[in-house]
């Protein structure tokens, strides 16, 4: 008896949850086929199984957009914005967690608060400084000024409070300056979380919107996302075509995402984890 | 000897150089310059003027800014009744042992996070369409008549969070899933032997052994939902706004910053943003008891 | 020592005749930015049209096209932080108020218009004109038109041009209107200001009038927004528009498809028709718009971007771009390309005689559509748009809050239009 009720609850458990999750997975299947049909039925017909699909949305985006350049845009701006905020806020975080120096926990307090000062508090005065020094519309303008993080500075402050500090002392007495044993001895302990926090910036960066749409004049130094957002306007109501450009902004992260599901999720969860402390 | 000691003092600096050198020349002194702009009035190009409080004052007359305060409190709040229950329980359900194809679903649910917000947005502007869209064909076959989602005020709030929902779910339930992951399961074996049930279970030990996620959670929703910006932005994109629906505080002070021209009031609605974040923050923290400790 | 003078008299020689050769041949770059595709590709054309009629230079135009609320915004921040703006750019009439506050950034073009001004179409030039100075040139007239669904009125028993005044319209429109089968004679929108713009230029309001006072709160205006609103609720042949506004995908698939019988838009609407809704090829009549009163005006102005110079160009670029700007947009054969490349309404009045804007078009009920502009201004129907310095805000004002009020929440448009006007007020101070 008591078996069948377990066993009937895990069925039922399964239907719930499968049922949430094709209910999550509605909207990109929606974006899919919406990409795939011709642009005047996208609001005309709600098909769940599209009777007629077409290709032509994928060649007219290549043709009236610089799309392929979004993408080596996003890259090199996500990869900048990562190694500028993975440097200083790991280098930053090891100061903050091993060396003891005058006002360091009221400096780390002060600077926690801001991350919570919206962003658009400093956008104007930022834009104006980016404009003068002559980097707007340039790669470095794109990722340099928003790469300061201190959630980043936090978190990498939390994980290298949990290195073993004997390790530490032990190279130091041996002679080691401190600086190579930041490099040999420290950056392997802290693999996994720099990883975690790569993710995580990166993910910061294909989320911000504000600061590119800002920076990026020309259209062919858009990131994907300026860019896909470029696409909504009234001069350009091509549907199609934004599906098409979405599902192609999208698959590749989900295939990534999907390859190293592991090293992710474990990275994100040690966030969650670090917070306990 | 001197110059070693030298050294040593010397060297968490080195470290510290770089984010502080960033952090003053990138956060400090745009904050203080926001300030400084917050007194000024802007009227043409370059022209500026102090003004003091003005701006200030100005803002509690204002309709607009008035309105966009009330939808953003709505829209957070709305996030934290959703974004906090039901990813909570997802994240147990799929962490219970029986759980059938756990793994799959919570890949499937986390899915959606990995969507740009631009992408969320335009798609969610099909599936939100008046005609032709996606969840009023879904009403339709329950009978209901189709809501005008992007065009009243009204439904802005409740559109701007079925997408959070759907966006942010599978973030939620990996932040809750790791703060389970740190409750002994020792703890409910013995609870289990003294014959608690589940729903017991979740509110004597689950709950209490994962709050400091969930305060953490709370608060990034807090701080995230009063400057949410690029959904709204989409969702409503310029100009497109009936009744001014979806003016959230972060579109309104970017409208005020790069239509309207008017820095400086821009930059007072920025300072009041970030007031009322902290005021909120901190409400939320003396209410569980994170001062404490 | 000789052979050695006469060498470098040589060189001397060649490098001073290259060097004239090169100045003569000098390429000048121009920067431009724009909010619409076609508008750039037009302003191309008139380069390589400039360049073959001027050989002694070479005018190369980088062009680029932006979404409209960013450029607008790029383009002020630009203008605010002093670096970064363009040499030319298109500015639209709603935002150009914006740019006419405190140091203007603009050149003034007065002395380039005055060449051409005997042939334009004054009207035209009012909007951009400030303080006497003319800072912007348009694409444009923008007359004000109604577009008919020949169809639907046919399956009515009606002929479109036995529509004379507003009174015949709402008598067809109840006989068009259908709306079990979602058939409508109009349509209006609430979020944006077209539905409402043409019915309050026609009468004789707007935003401003011609002395330059602000006007949104006139008896005209309040007639206007509540013949939009009985449009829907007393005479029922209009429904709001799906999408809220007349530039939506979902609006044009709904149009496509049948659903609505008339529309009132400024000409260059046309291009949206031939665009994205094909179905209706051969259907759509173009004529005046009904009249209020037996002598009123069938028409008005909407819409318009004026391209300006800006004040960041290099100064020895500025005579050569104002030559340029002209060849562009106030020649005679430039008002040809803005009927043949851009499909909009010239506003040189020499050009409607050219056989070239006479022929009919098969999209339009096979008819001359330039014919019923023509018309138009023969007959000083047009009713020239006045702008003052909260033009900007007026608009956005109408677009996102005024229709609103006056269809979903059915307000009294007295009241809703005083409260408008006094936000404005409140503004100049």
């Amino acid at each position: 008896m008591h078996m069948r009720k377990e066993r009937v609850n895990s069925i039922v458990l399964f239907f719930v949850l499968a049922t949430v999750a094709i209910g999550y997975l509605v909207p990109i299947y929606w974006m899919v086929t919406s990409a795939l049909k011709p642009s005047e039925e996208i609001f005309s017909k709600v098909e769940l199984f599209p009777r007629k699909l077409t290709l032509q949305s994928f060649p007219v985006l290549f043709r009236s957009l610089p799309y392929g350049k979004w993408y080596l845009n996003t890259g090199i701006l996500t990869a900048g914005y990562v190694l500028v905020a993975l440097l200083t806020s790991t280098l930053g975080g090891y100061a903050f967690a091993h060396f003891d120096f005058k006002g360091r926990d009221l400096l780390f307090i002060v600077i926690l608060i801001t991350q919570m000062i919206p962003f658009h508090l400093m956008l104007v005065p930022l834009f104006i400084m980016i404009s003068k020094l002559r980097l707007i519309d340039t790669y470095i303008g794109g990722f340099l000024p928003i790469a300061v993080s201190p959630f980043g500075l936090f978190y990498m402050r939390q994980y290298m409070l949990g290195l073993n500090k004997d390790l530490l002392d032990a190279a130091r007495v041996d002679g080691a300056s401190e600086y190579a044993l930041f490099a040999k001895v420290v950056l392997p302990l802290i693999k996994p979380g720099l990883a975690a926090m790569a993710i995580f910036f990166s993910m910061e960066y294909w989320n911000n919107l504000l600061w590119p749409l800002v920076a990026m004049r020309s259209e062919t130094r858009f990131p994907l996302t300026v860019g896909i957002a470029s696409l909504i306007n009234q001069y350009r109501p091509r549907y199609d075509m934004v599906m098409a450009a979405s599902t192609l902004a999208t698959i590749p992260v989900i295939v990534v995402f999907l390859i190293m599901q592991k090293q992710f999720l474990e990275g994100l969860g040690a966030m969650g984890r670090l917070v306990e402390k | 000897m001197k110059s070693q000691r030298l050294k040593r003092k010397i060297v968490p600096f080195v470290f510290l150089a770089p984010f502080l050198g960033m952090f003053i020349i990138f956060r400090v002194w745009p904050i203080i310059s926001a300030f400084y702009l917050s007194f000024q009035e802007v009227k043409g190009i370059g022209t500026s003027k102090f003004v003091g409080i003005t701006n200030y004052v100005a803002l509690f007359g204002d309709r607009r800014f008035v309105s966009s305060f009330l939808t953003t409190s709505y829209y957070t709040i709305a996030t934290l009744l959703t974004l906090i229950p039901i990813p909570l329980i997802l994240a147990v359900l799929l962490f219970q042992r029986r759980t059938p194809g756990k793994e799959v679903f919570r890949t499937l649910i986390f899915l959606p996070s990995l969507t740009s917000l631009v992408v969320v947005g335009t798609v969610f502007r099909l599936i939100l369409a008046d005609t032709g869209g996606l969840v009023n064909a879904i009403l339709g076959l329950f009978g209901i008549a189709p809501l005008r989602w992007l065009l009243l005020p009204e439904l802005a709030v409740p559109s701007l969070a079925i997408l959070a929902l759907w966006r942010w779910t599978g973030m939620n339930i990996v932040y809750f899933s790791s703060g389970l992951t740190t409750i002994p399961p020792e703890i409910y074996e013995a609870a289990k032997i003294d014959g608690a049930q589940s729903l017991a279970l979740f509110r004597y030990i689950t709950l209490p052994l994962i709050k400091p996620i969930i305060v953490f959670v709370v608060t990034i929703s807090i701080i995230g939902g009063y400057q949410v910006f690029v959904e709204p932005y989409i969702l409503y994109p310029g100009g497109r706004t009936p009744g001014e629906a979806g003016l959230t505080v972060a579109v309104y002070l970017y409208r005020t910053a790069f239509r309207n021209f008017n820095m400086g009031y821009a930059a007072a609605i920025g300072v009041a943003l970030a007031g009322i974040i902290f005021a909120v923050s901190l409400v939320q923290f003396q209410f569980s008891g994170f001062f404490k400790k | 020592m000789k052979g050695r003078i006469s060498l470098i008299l040589m060189c001397v020689v060649f490098l001073l005749v290259s060097g004239t050769v090169y100045a003569q041949q000098k390429e000048v770059k121009l920067t431009f930015w724009t909010f619409v595709e076609k508008h750039a590709d037009y302003m191309q054309l008139a380069v390589e049209e400039f360049n073959k009629a001027n050989p002694d230079v070479k005018l190369v135009l980088e062009a680029s096209a932006y979404p409209y609320e960013e450029m607008h915004d790029k383009l002020l921040m630009a203008l605010t932080s002093g670096v970064g703006a363009p040499d030319l750019v298109d500015i639209e009439i709603s935002k150009f108020g914006l740019f006419l506050r405190g140091d203007i950034q603009l050149h003034d073009l007065t002395d380039l218009v005055d060449e051409y001004r005997d042939q334009l179409i004054e009207a035209r030039l009012q909007p951009y004109n400030y303080m006497g100075k003319q800072y912007g040139i348009d694409y444009h007239l923008g007359a004000l038109v109604a577009y008919y669904n020949v169809d639907l009125f046919k399956a009515a028993g009606i002929n479109v041009d036995d529509i004379v005044m507003w009174e015949d319209y709402i008598e067809a429109g109840k006989k068009i209107t259908q709306p079990d089968k979602d058939i409508w004679m109009a349509t209006v929108e609430t979020s944006d200001l077209w539905t409402i713009h043409t019915l309050m230029e026609q009468r004789g309001g707007g935003g401003y009038n011609a002395a330059g006072e602000m006007i949104l709160d006139c008896q005209e205006n309040i007639e206007a927004l509540q013949f939009m609103q009985d449009m829907v609720y007393k005479y029922n042949i209009a429904r709001v528009a799906p999408g809220s506004y007349y530039h939506d995908p979902s609006y044009y698939a709904f149009v496509n498809e049948g659903h609505v019988a008339s529309m009132m838009m400024p000409q260059w609407y046309m291009i949206r028709f031939t665009e994205f809704m094909p179905d209706l090829f051969g259907k759509i009549a173009i004529r005046p718009m009904p009249k209020t009163t037996p002598d009123g005006k069938r028409s008005g102005m909407g819409g318009g971007t004026g391209t300006a110079i800006t004040k960041q160009i290099d100064p020895a670029k500025l005579e050569i771009a104002k030559q340029y700007l002209g060849f562009a947009k106030l020649t005679y054969e430039a008002h040809k390309r803005i009927w043949t490349d851009l499909g909009f309404d010239p506003f040189r009045k020499d050009v409607y005689d050219d056989p070239e804007l006479m022929k009919p078009l098969p999209y339009f009920n096979n008819e001359p559509v330039m014919a019923v502009i023509k018309d138009l201004f023969a007959h000083n129907d047009i009713k020239p748009e006045a702008l003052g310095p909260f033009y900007p805000e007026i608009r956005e004002l109408l677009r996102e809050t005024v229709c609103y009020r006056a269809i979903e929440k059915k307000e009294d448009p007295a009241t809703i239009l005083k409260e408008a006007a006094d936000e404005i007020r409140a503004l100049g101070k």
